[in-house]
């Protein structure tokens, strides 16, 4: 059985007989998941039902999980899907509001700095939803997630050079939001 | 390839230090999936390892429980399981009395639970009533009501299974500065919330406060509740080691 800190680093080289259990997926990557499907652009009343959504699918795969690849990788495959699911049904039902991050609104929640990161985290929330879903996957995965170029073709399914077409084209919406935003270059 | 500006770098490396989440959030997941998976033919969460086999065990009755106490240095709060009981269930023993102290002001947790407009319904107990989809959906912030709440109502919003976890959780740090204040926030929130869903992590808590203040004897109790009620406790070794070590 993986300890946690194999777990955690989901070194590339997980053969089959390493294959962690469940509750070791769930301990390590739980706050992976969660943090990534929010950056997703869920909102707080979706997030739990998403969250258990990804892990069901882990669940219903692990046996089937060769450790071929990181389980960076496949979860955040499983939720960039997941999460995609979600927005579109909410699309469906005609769309919310953007609601604030759940205890994030508020800036006296906590010392100044997790404050400005709440709020930073919020700004950064509304930018995103002026890109397109495959940019903002590719764009979240990337400068959020950090994860390679590479691992993020492998989770989404798609062609290297497609991650870099959607990479280069999601920067620069943002950076172009971002100038909107903040007055510079104007 | 283009790259963010050092402006923008900094922006979203900002974003990315919002706290994630807590740990009330992990346990509440946790208890959705275990009550899920076996509707959905996955079986129970205790045969969920690389032993996919295992699923097929029937579980006839399932205990959840959400470990709350810390190995080591580290606060483990929120990781739930289902198990399947023993063939011969431990016998229950009487549970130890709080000590009965002054009234205290329950510690706020440093995640402090999120506000709840109204009581919240309490996570289904999946044994006894799964839902496909027992997730709970965090209640909305209502307006204030005009009236103030029953004392009932007041106490149903008070003792969720979250706010438990984080006071818990609390308690669990004051061990390490202040097991006299520990204790004080074990009591307030026995008082305020007697009973509760993580009986397990409350004696555990208090033998570990009561040791830690000398007070052996009282923390002996505790521990001889766990043993007989939850021998395969992940915070009995943690227990002993602070109340039967010199």
């Amino acid at each position: 059985m993986l300890s946690m800190t194999a777990a955690r680093a989901a070194a590339p080289a997980q053969t089959r007989e390493a294959t962690p259990s469940f509750d070791e997926i769930y301990e390590v990557m739980f706050d992976f998941v969660w943090n990534l499907l929010r950056r997703l652009g869920l909102h707080d009343a979706e997030l739990d039902d998403a969250t258990q959504d990804v892990f069901m699918r882990v669940l219903k795969g692990l046996s089937e999980f060769q450790g071929r690849s990181k389980l960076r990788t496949w979860l955040g495959g499983i939720a960039v899907h997941v999460a995609a699911d979600v927005r579109r049904n909410r699309s469906r039902r005609g769309g919310d509001p953007l609601p604030l991050p759940s205890g994030l609104a508020d800036p006296a929640n906590g010392p100044l700095e997790l404050a400005a990161a709440a709020q930073a985290l919020r700004q950064l929330q509304q930018l995103l939803e002026e890109l397109p879903d495959e940019q903002r996957e590719v764009f979240v995965l990337t400068e959020m997630e950090q994860l390679t170029a590479p691992e993020i073709s492998e989770a989404l399914g798609v062609n290297l050079n497609t991650v870099y077409s959607r990479l280069r084209l999601a920067r620069k919406a943002f950076a172009a939001a971002r100038a909107r935003e903040t007055g510079a270059g104007t | 390839m283009t790259d963010l500006s050092p402006e923008d770098r900094s922006f979203v490396e900002l974003a990315r230090l919002a706290p994630g989440p807590t740990a009330a959030d992990r346990a509440r997941v946790r208890r959705a999936i275990a009550a899920a998976a076996p509707l959905a033919g996955l079986g129970t969460l205790a045969g969920s390892s690389k032993a996919a086999g295992a699923f097929g065990g029937v579980v006839k009755s399932a205990l959840i429980f959400v470990t709350a106490v810390g190995v080591g240095s580290g606060v483990v709060i929120g990781v739930a399981e289902l198990r399947a009981p023993s063939a011969t269930p431990p016998t229950r023993v009487a549970a130890p009395q709080a000590r009965p102290v002054a009234p205290v002001v329950i510690a706020q947790p440093s995640e402090p639970p999120e506000p709840v407009a109204e009581p919240a319904p309490a996570a289904p107990e999946p044994a006894r009533a799964p839902a496909p989809r027992p997730s709970r959906p965090r209640a909305p912030v209502e307006p204030t009501p005009a009236i103030a709440p029953s004392p009932v109502r007041a106490a149903q919003t008070r003792c969720t299974l979250e706010n438990e976890a984080n006071v818990l959780q609390t308690a669990q740090r004051l061990l390490g500065t202040s097991a006299r204040e520990s204790l004080e926030t074990l009591d307030a929130l026995e008082r305020e919330c007697p009973g509760g869903e993580l009986i397990e992590e409350r004696h555990a808590a208090r033998a570990l406060a009561l040791c830690a203040l000398g007070r052996r004897d009282e923390g002996r109790r505790h521990l001889e509740w766990l043993r007989a009620n939850e021998p395969t406790s992940p915070a009995l070794l943690r227990v002993r080691r602070a109340c039967e070590e010199p």
